[in-house]
């Protein structure tokens, strides 16, 4: 249980990074696409993700620990967690270059190849469309 | 002159409409738990119509979800009013199509309708501070044996179910209720800038960020062409070149700095 809930608290930290790159995501709407694939596709449980994102464990970390955090994540886990990340910079059919820089931090972090990084951001549009999200324009 | 109601009569000087379906639905959550729920679900119909024709304009979407979709994702419905008008809508569609709902679901979901209007009135008339009166139940007639300990049965079911689905949407969301998601995102925001400065400064990493936004580019070219969004493939890609231009220009400017910071330097020491 404890690995899981340091692992959703690591992911909700690397989704926050990236609702944050996107700027008002972040501040006027939650979504919810960051705990659906906490529990879809990262198989976290409620119990997990509601402790990994308590305050007392995620806002003493910094976005610089995260990538420590998920340099240190077996390979399928960093490209899931890559997957997420981008899916929901894609969310919103808008891409920022605080988005790009996170994304690209992230990846380089995680040492994954250029091609290992196409994947992920196949998985992504897939995962965004299949969401159906809403563009900030609509 | 017409009693009003003890829960919406301070709806009445706002919207008269409001204040009347109020009191029909406190006058059938005992008798008629269905067309209470009718009531009230027109009710946060009447109030989200309004509220879009304000912040939306003219784009009013068709559905009520969509629109409080909408609504909240603008930041005018904070999520916990959100989240009550759309249980309000869940259980009032049910009803309409023939759901059965008890007694409990519909005096809940009064109950919510009444905190819904004393927000929705607060946010019409930009007043804030006023006490919010408290909710009176309406009086139950008499009922028969047996019939209010079913109801006490129902109202802990409902009790629990409500939990169950509140602590469903806290595991997914990104924010806690209590967090202060402004000053957070500006933590992360001041680090992701700092970030930008060691790329710019100490050489890109080993996906610069330039691949990856032709990469994500690839990727939104798609997303824009989806039929749900239904850009021509022209359009899309154009889109999303435009985007990743205004990337690429955003990261020479932030090279232009450096360099220009570089040169300030060199100039004042040699």
């Amino acid at each position: 249980m404890e690995q899981d809930i340091e692992r959703a608290t690591l992911w909700f930290l690397t989704a926050r990074g990236m609702a944050a790159a996107s700027g008002d995501i972040a501040v006027d709407s939650q979504p919810s696409a960051a705990g659906l694939f906490a529990q879809a596709v990262l198989g976290l449980s409620e119990d997990a993700c509601i402790e990994g994102k308590s305050a007392a464990r995620i806002n003493r970390l910094s976005l610089i620990d995260c990538l420590s955090g998920v340099a240190a994540l077996p390979p399928e886990i960093q490209e899931k967690f890559l997957t997420g990340a981008l899916m929901i910079a894609l969310l919103d059919r808008r891409m920022d270059a605080a988005e790009v820089r996170w994304a690209s931090v992230l990846a380089s972090a995680m040492r994954l190849s250029t091609q290992r990084v196409e994947e992920c951001c196949l998985g992504a549009r897939i995962l965004t469309d299949m969401l159906h999200p809403v563009t900030r324009t609509s | 002159m017409e009693e009003l109601s003890a829960n919406f009569g301070f709806l009445e000087a706002l919207d008269r409409r409001l204040s009347k379906l109020g009191k029909q639905a406190e006058n059938y959550v005992h008798s008629d738990p269905e067309a209470c729920l009718f009531k009230l679900r027109l009710m946060v119909e009447m109030m989200a119509s309004t509220l879009a024709r304000v912040t939306l304009g003219n784009a009013l979407p068709p559905e009520l979800g969509v629109t409080l979709g909408e609504l909240e994702r603008r930041g005018v419905l904070p999520r916990h009013e959100a989240d009550n008008m759309h249980a309000i809508r869940r259980d009032g569609n049910s009803a309409v199509h023939g759901g059965i709902a008890p007694a409990s679901t519909a005096m809940r979901r009064l109950k919510d309708a009444h905190s819904l209007s004393y927000w929705y009135c607060q946010s019409m008339t930009h007043s804030q501070g006023q006490e919010r009166p408290e909710f009176q139940v309406p009086k139950r007639p008499i009922a028969d044996f047996g019939v209010d300990s079913q109801v006490a049965a129902a109202e802990t079911l409902e009790d629990q179910i409500e939990q169950r689905r509140r602590r469903t949407r806290e595991a997914l969301l990104l924010f806690a209720n209590a967090d202060d998601r402004a000053t957070i995102t500006k933590r992360y925001r001041d680090e992701l800038d700092g970030l930008d400065a060691v790329a710019a400064t100490a050489g890109e990493l080993s996906i610069d960020a330039e691949t990856m936004a032709l990469i994500m580019a690839l990727e939104l070219e798609q997303l824009l062409e989806h039929p749900a969004f239904g850009q021509v493939s022209r359009n899309a890609r154009r889109e999303a070149e435009l985007q990743l231009n205004a990337v690429k220009r955003r990261l020479e400017e932030q090279e232009l700095t450096f360099r220009e910071a570089r040169e300030r330097l060199t100039n004042e020491n040699f």
